[in-house]
């Protein structure tokens, strides 16, 4: 029993840690891979004016990361597959790991994106991928900071918890 | 068509009325929505169609800035070249005019910005309605041909009938539509939504110029068919085609023959019986009724 019950908090403290590295990794990787959209995006339509499932469907395949859940979301949208508020909604499912004033801000990003003119469109992506940009740096920042650190804090709370009840 | 280009619950307004019959919808901010069908125009309201202005539905900006996104395919900016020109061409071959405020750079026309009004035009087809006219059009070969009426008289409707029906009736002549604002055929992604017969060959989107010359050259065309002419250029690349040996079937905006001689520049045509036949349609007894047939001399031709 009392082995069991040592295993147990190890392998709990070892999961939180792994849970903690996970939500640093994905924030990393989710920011990462928005701001190289935001590229691709002002690529596309500034020099082939393509539209926007063409795009979409091109960056589903160039990613894999969650940022291709906000991009089958997105698609369900522009195909009138999801209102307004459901497009809200996935992203709160799907994206857990957001903030919430990034949920909004990406939210509303993608709802008024293919709205405008040329210009005035990739002026929107220039101000949103300077939204992003400060975000992206933060999250590989706080991932090379944070995510090896809780992770080993946790194993090391793990195992002096070991070495307490044995 | 119409579902995929406005709001659902637009769609729900459009449904109480006959909507097969509509040929256009007015669409202008902050006034009252107007349907035509046939040659009448109604207010519409919740309940479908009206006579009386204050039960009808007042258009808001939501409305029009929704319907000009989706017939943009989300991607407005991918559209710039439609919208600066003041229309956009749906899937299905819906004719949307536009007005709003034009925004210039360097002297020219950039884009339309503030869209405030639309004229959303359904098309028909109408299939055999150039029937009557087709024994005039022929003379061992095609005759240049000019198809005359005011718009909304049904001439892109005749234009894309006698196209089908050259093909039908085995006359195996290869046809080259120029089809610059994508309103006869509606190619979407290349391919015609609209049945324009199995020897049309499209080119979408150019100008007449540029399909004349090249598609001359290429395609070895034995007829070039064009919708609305409207200035010297336009006229010049008729003139070409015709000195090639290529026949060609055209339309133009005007209300009569008089008109027509009013026309700015558009006595090079005139001057040099481009035309075998101008053919006048007019609204009298719907659209595409055929008023008078006329000859390179201007003379007319019994019915």
């Amino acid at each position: 029993m009392k082995l069991f019950l040592i295993i147990t908090i190890f392998v709990c403290c070892v999961l939180i840690g792994i849970l903690i590295k996970k939500y640093y990794k994905k924030r990393q990787n989710f920011f990462c891979d928005l701001s190289s959209f935001c590229e691709n995006l002002t690529n596309d339509i500034s020099y082939n004016s393509e539209k926007l499932d063409i795009i979409i469907d091109k960056n589903l395949k160039l990613f894999n990361s969650d940022i291709n859940q906000l991009f089958c979301a997105f698609k369900q949208y522009i195909n009138g597959n999801l209102s307004d508020d459901n497009f809200k909604d996935n992203l709160y499912k799907n994206l857990n790991f957001l903030h919430e004033k990034e949920r909004i801000e990406i939210a509303k990003f993608f709802i008024n994106l293919g709205a405008f003119a040329k210009d005035e469109e990739l002026q929107k992506i220039l101000n949103f991928s300077n939204l992003i940009n400060p975000v992206k740096t933060d999250a590989i920042e706080k991932n090379k900071k944070f995510s090896s650190l809780y992770f080993k804090l946790f194993l090391f709370l793990g195992i002096v918890f070991v070495i307490i009840f044995i | 068509m119409l579902k995929n280009l406005v709001p659902d619950y637009f769609f729900e307004i459009l449904n109480k009325t006959p909507i097969d019959k509509i040929n256009e919808i007015r669409l202008r901010l902050d006034k009252k929505a107007v349907v035509m069908i046939g040659n009448k125009s109604y207010y519409l309201s919740l309940n479908g169609l009206t006579g009386n202005a204050e039960k009808a539905y007042e258009v808001n900006k939501d409305l029009i800035d929704e319907i000009v996104k989706k017939a943009c395919e989300n991607s407005v900016y991918a559209f710039n070249y439609q919208i600066k020109n003041a229309y956009l061409t749906v899937l299905g071959g819906i004719r949307i005019g536009l007005t709003g405020e034009a925004v210039y750079e360097k002297g020219t026309i950039k884009t339309l910005k503030n869209i405030n009004g639309l004229a959303i035009r359904l098309p028909h087809e109408v299939r055999g309605c150039s029937l009557p006219l087709l024994p005039y059009l022929f003379k061992q070969d095609f005759l240049n041909t000019l198809i005359v009426s005011p718009p909304g008289a049904g001439k892109t409707t005749m234009i894309r009938d006698i196209i089908y029906q050259i093909s039908q009736k085995g006359y195996c002549y290869n046809v080259l539509l120029c089809d610059e604002r994508f309103e006869v055929a509606n190619c979407f992604n290349g391919k015609p939504t609209l049945d324009v017969g199995n020897f049309c060959d499209t080119l979408s989107g150019t100008t007449k110029t540029y399909a004349f010359e090249r598609g001359i050259r290429s395609l070895r065309p034995d007829i070039i068919v064009t919708d609305e002419i409207s200035h010297l250029q336009d006229y010049e690349s008729i003139m070409y085609a015709s000195t090639c040996g290529v026949s060609v079937l055209a339309s133009i905006h005007a209300k009569s023959l008089e008109d027509l001689k009013t026309k700015k520049d558009f006595e090079i045509l005139f001057k040099n019986k481009v035309f075998s036949r101008i053919v006048i349609l007019s609204t009298k007894d719907g659209p595409g009724t055929i008023e008078a047939i006329y000859d390179e001399n201007l003379r007319f031709v019994s019915l």
